[in-house]
């Protein structure tokens, strides 16, 4: 099922073209990134998918979960923030009421849901179970709450209001690569097993490699390069992509992979039950080892 | 409470990367090096004086010999100065009108940044020239070490390569070390011959940064490489409870740990060396020999 | 070397993505959550950033140069002064008095002009007496923090453990009743307000980059204070400034009520307030232009305070 369709879509301001995406389709379960420097325009292109492009010209056709954003109500968008589409930005603490616990929060989002009570309360336990909290935040305040902790409970309250897709904008930007790697395996765990569709904006390519089914390299405004991210990151035709990647720092490493030595070995007595479940796979595939500079 | 303890670390002409999360101290530590917070207890020496016990015309000296340049989101210019009376203020003496602008413009050239820019002010610029303002800033008072606290995490990843570019360009011309903080350990294999591990305020592991990222030591050192996401790799692999604070006795690293045994929570690792480093870990050997958990 | 930046303008002038989203953004947007600006909302924003701010601008230049020509603008110059009119008096609004009289047959179009020029002396003395000690203190404070911080807070909380209006009285009875008395009485109560607010700006100035990089480099203490601390901390002040420029005007108002500041036959608004509120059922203009006077005073250097915030702004001057 297509979740998210746009075709032509275009971003004027002031008669320039910020911001152009000809064709991007998103089906449940898939993820499909926008990836540039700042000014390519890729953060336009993710607003106007949930309509929240005023005083732009914008053109084309966008339709999100079957509504033609652009000719939709204010009323019916406002259906589709929250309800179908989570947007999940760079730093969400910043935007959580600082006065109000994080289960009121949700709880008060479900209300406007029609949803309450018993009901509420478990689908936020659910909820946060999912991006693997532990249902105590739901006590906690924003302050009492890590950068990680707060961008995993917005993905929450995204899951608890039924979203079908998240719509994130550098999400993990502004963490530590420890908590981005456990955001990660969370957003792919979710992909994997509730089917959720992800629209991901990002100037890192390697995050990106990791995560996206298909990719859209923006520049000025415009798409130079399309398709699934494994050709395009690996193969890339466009000299501009070429560049992109050229970029991303490389690091030496070598034995990220399993030793044989070292599997099969008894459980250690300290090691907790939680431990392995999430940390996603490791991975025994042979990487391609790049010379050191 | 110390929020940096046990600490001893050297800075020398082949680089020194300081690596950690948010809040494991690294901050902290830099600022003690430059001279800006005073430490309870222990020795900085810069070549033979002791920086913490400075009289006031060594303090000059050391002033100008150790130069700090921080990351451009931390507003490292007055947002209300010109560009070139910011790379200014560290000009000395007598100087006329004429050959102030003049010393601006060649330090400017040296960092790549168009001498016309000089009459601009910060937010005119983009977080590339930005950047390297600070550095020309730094420059001016001919300094030999530079403490680089996370100079491109702010920035797009094809402008970080070019900072990186210029920073390897500039130790060698002006004859530098590094001191560089930050939690990209791709950042780091660049331009640090060493490396040191932080985790809440102490050293867990230093060593040659080759050897740390191709064989850490440490299990703390292994989950923030493995972390790192990679082009065309798996997905970086999540070790889990990053949120969990550090342990008050015993490992301070233990609740993350996958290697954790009843050992780590009685005592508390000392640092010993090991194939070439040190490292703080009762089961370094098993992580060394590729023990993952 | 290639380079992003040789072409100099071309990378500045493309910042982030033209359209940032701001207030409740952050999260997930449940559905309710707005970001989007309706039109109504837009234009409010525009007329709060630009014609309110001109409006007040505009209003404040027309009592300033009221105040400075009253002498030749007055129809009855003579009545901002000594003279009284017995047979003239409490006369209502019509052509010969725009205003209508006072109880002793004074023109109160007239006196209300010149009172200008006491009103706004007394606000702009007492303002910028209080700011110099307070942002000077404050700056100070908040840059040095440790046991400097310490004593000129705690100085500071005692002047703010009196009723402001009580300070200024037991100071106004002291000194002689003039003009000069309210101005020093009243600025005496209102410095620790501003060394308090720069104190905690400049604390967290000073805990930015370019300050930690001044030190680094050796400039010296006071300079860094004047020039990167001091001018990064005063914006607040200079809003809070035109903000109780209206409540200076109004306590100088109450101690010459009480014979503790300006008094017959100065013309000062407060004075005219309170000598016609008595008059209110019967001679309702009496007691109703000065307030009007005071409310307007007031009201411009608030939009004015306003403008002034977003004009400060270094990040807001290029749009």
């Amino acid at each position: 099922m297509t979740l998210i369709e746009i075709r032509d879509l275009e971003v004027r301001i002031g008669g320039r073209v910020v911001s152009g995406v000809p064709e991007l389709d998103l089906a449940a379960g898939r993820c499909t990134a926008l990836v540039g420097e700042s000014g390519s325009g890729k953060t336009t292109a993710l607003l106007a998918v949930l309509g929240l492009l005023d005083g732009a010209d914008v053109t084309g056709r966008v339709v999100v979960c079957g509504v033609d954003v652009l000719n939709a109500p204010e009323k019916i968008l406002r259906e589709i923030r929250g309800a179908k589409v989570a947007l999940v930005l760079q730093s969400p603490q910043a935007a959580l009421n600082p006065a109000m616990r994080l289960g009121t929060l949700m709880r008060r989002a479900l209300a406007r849901h029609g949803v309450k009570g018993a009901a509420a309360r478990a689908r936020a336990e659910q909820a946060v179970a999912d991006v693997l909290l532990d249902p105590e935040i739901l006590r906690r305040y924003p302050h009492q709450v890590s950068g990680g902790q707060a961008q995993r409970f917005a993905i929450a309250l995204a899951l608890a209001l039924g979203a079908g897709v998240v719509a994130a904008d550098e999400p993990t930007s502004a963490l530590d690569v420890t908590v981005q790697a456990e955001i990660v395996a969370v957003l792919r765990r979710l992909r994997e097993e509730r089917g959720l569709a992800l629209l991901l904006v990002s100037h890192d390519l390697a995050l990106v490699s990791t995560v996206a089914d298909d990719v859209l390299v923006m520049k000025d405004g415009g798409v130079v390069e399309a398709g699934p991210a494994a050709r395009v990151l690996t193969a890339p035709a466009h000299p501009y992509t070429r560049d992109l990647l050229a970029a991303v720092p490389q690091m030496r490493e070598q034995s990220r992979e399993h030793r044989p030595d070292a599997d099969g070995g008894e459980p250690d007595p300290g090691l907790r039950p939680g431990a392995r479940r999430a940390r996603r796979v490791t991975g025994s595939r042979r990487r391609r080892r790049r010379p050191h500079r | 409470m110390p929020v940096v303890h046990d600490v001893s670390l050297a800075v020398d002409a082949g680089g020194a990367g300081l690596i950690g999360e948010s809040g494991s101290g690294k901050t902290t530590l830099a600022r003690a090096l430059l001279g800006l917070l005073r430490p309870r207890a222990g020795r900085i020496t810069y070549g033979t004086a002791d920086v913490t016990r400075l009289r006031r015309a060594e303090r000059a000296g050391f002033r100008a010999a150790v130069q700090p340049v921080f990351q451009d989101g931390g507003e490292a210019l007055n947002p209300r100065m010109r560009i070139g009376t910011s790379i200014a203020e560290g000009l000395t003496g007598r100087l006329r009108a004429a050959e102030r602008r003049a010393a601006v413009a060649e330090l400017m050239a040296g960092v790549g940044l168009d001498p016309a820019l000089a009459g601009r002010r910060p937010h005119e610029l983009s977080g590339g020239q930005r950047q390297r303002a600070v550095i020309a800033r730094a420059l001016a008072v001919r300094p030999r070490v530079l403490v680089l606290d996370e100079p491109t995490s702010a920035l797009d990843v094809t402008v970080q390569a070019r900072i990186l570019d210029l920073l390897e360009r500039l130790r060698g011309e002006h004859g530098l070390a590094y001191l560089l903080i930050t939690h990209n350990l791709a950042v780091v294999d660049r331009l640090c011959g060493t490396s040191h591990v932080m985790f809440a305020g102490r050293v867990v592991e230093s060593g040659p940064t080759g050897d740390l990222l191709t064989r850490p030591a440490h299990p703390y050192t292994l989950a923030l490489r493995d972390a790192v996401p990679r082009v065309g790799g798996p997905p970086p692999a999540a070790s889990g409870r990053t949120e969990a604070s550090p342990a008050p006795s015993g490992c301070p690293f233990r609740r993350r740990c996958p290697l954790a045994v009843s050992r780590c929570r009685e005592e508390a690792p000392r640092p010993r060396s090991l194939e070439g480093r040190r490292v703080a870990c009762h089961r370094a050997e098993e992580v060394l020999g590729g023990r993952r958990g | 070397m290639k380079d992003e930046h040789d072409a100099g303008t071309a990378e500045a002038g493309k910042t982030p993505d033209p359209i940032t989203v701001s207030g409740p953004g952050g999260l997930v947007v449940p559905a309710g959550v707005v970001l989007r600006r309706t039109p109504l909302r837009a234009l409010a924003g525009a007329a709060r950033g630009d014609l309110l701010a001109t409006a007040g601008a505009v209003l404040l230049a027309a009592i300033v140069l009221a105040a400075l020509l009253a002498p030749w603008i007055a129809p009855y110059p003579e009545d901002g002064g000594t003279a009284t009119h017995p047979a003239q008096a409490l006369l209502s609004p019509g052509a010969g008095h725009w205003f209508g009289t006072d109880q002793v047959g004074r023109d109160i179009l007239s006196r209300i002009l010149f009172g200008a020029r006491t009103s706004l002396f007394i606000a702009v003395a007492v303002l910028a007496l209080a700011a110099a000690v307070g942002v000077t203190l404050g700056v100070v404070a908040g840059y040095a923090g440790g046991w400097v911080r310490d004593v000129i807070m705690r100085v500071t909380d005692v002047f703010l453990a009196f009723p402001a209006l009580l300070l200024s009285l037991a100071l106004a009875v002291v000194l002689q009743p003039s003009v000069a008395t309210v101005v020093v009485a009243i600025a005496v109560t209102w410095w620790p307000w501003y060394a308090r607010l720069t104190a905690a700006v400049a604390q967290s100035v000073s805990a930015r980059g370019y300050v930690d990089a001044a030190r680094c480099l050796g400039v010296p203490a006071p300079v860094i204070v004047f020039r990167h601390v001091l001018p990064n901390s005063v914006t607040p002040v200079t809003v809070q400034l035109s903000l109780d420029a209206g409540g200076v005007i109004l306590t100088a108002a109450a101690l010459s009520y009480l014979g503790l500041g300006a008094h017959e036959p100065t013309a000062e608004w407060g004075l005219m307030v309170q000598q016609g509120q008595s008059l209110f059922t019967t001679d309702w203009w009496v007691v109703t232009f000065p307030g009007l006077a005071i409310l307007v005073t007031a009201f411009s250097f608030n939009v004015l305070g306003e403008g002034l915030r977003a004009a400060l702004d270094p990040r807001g001057r290029s749009r």
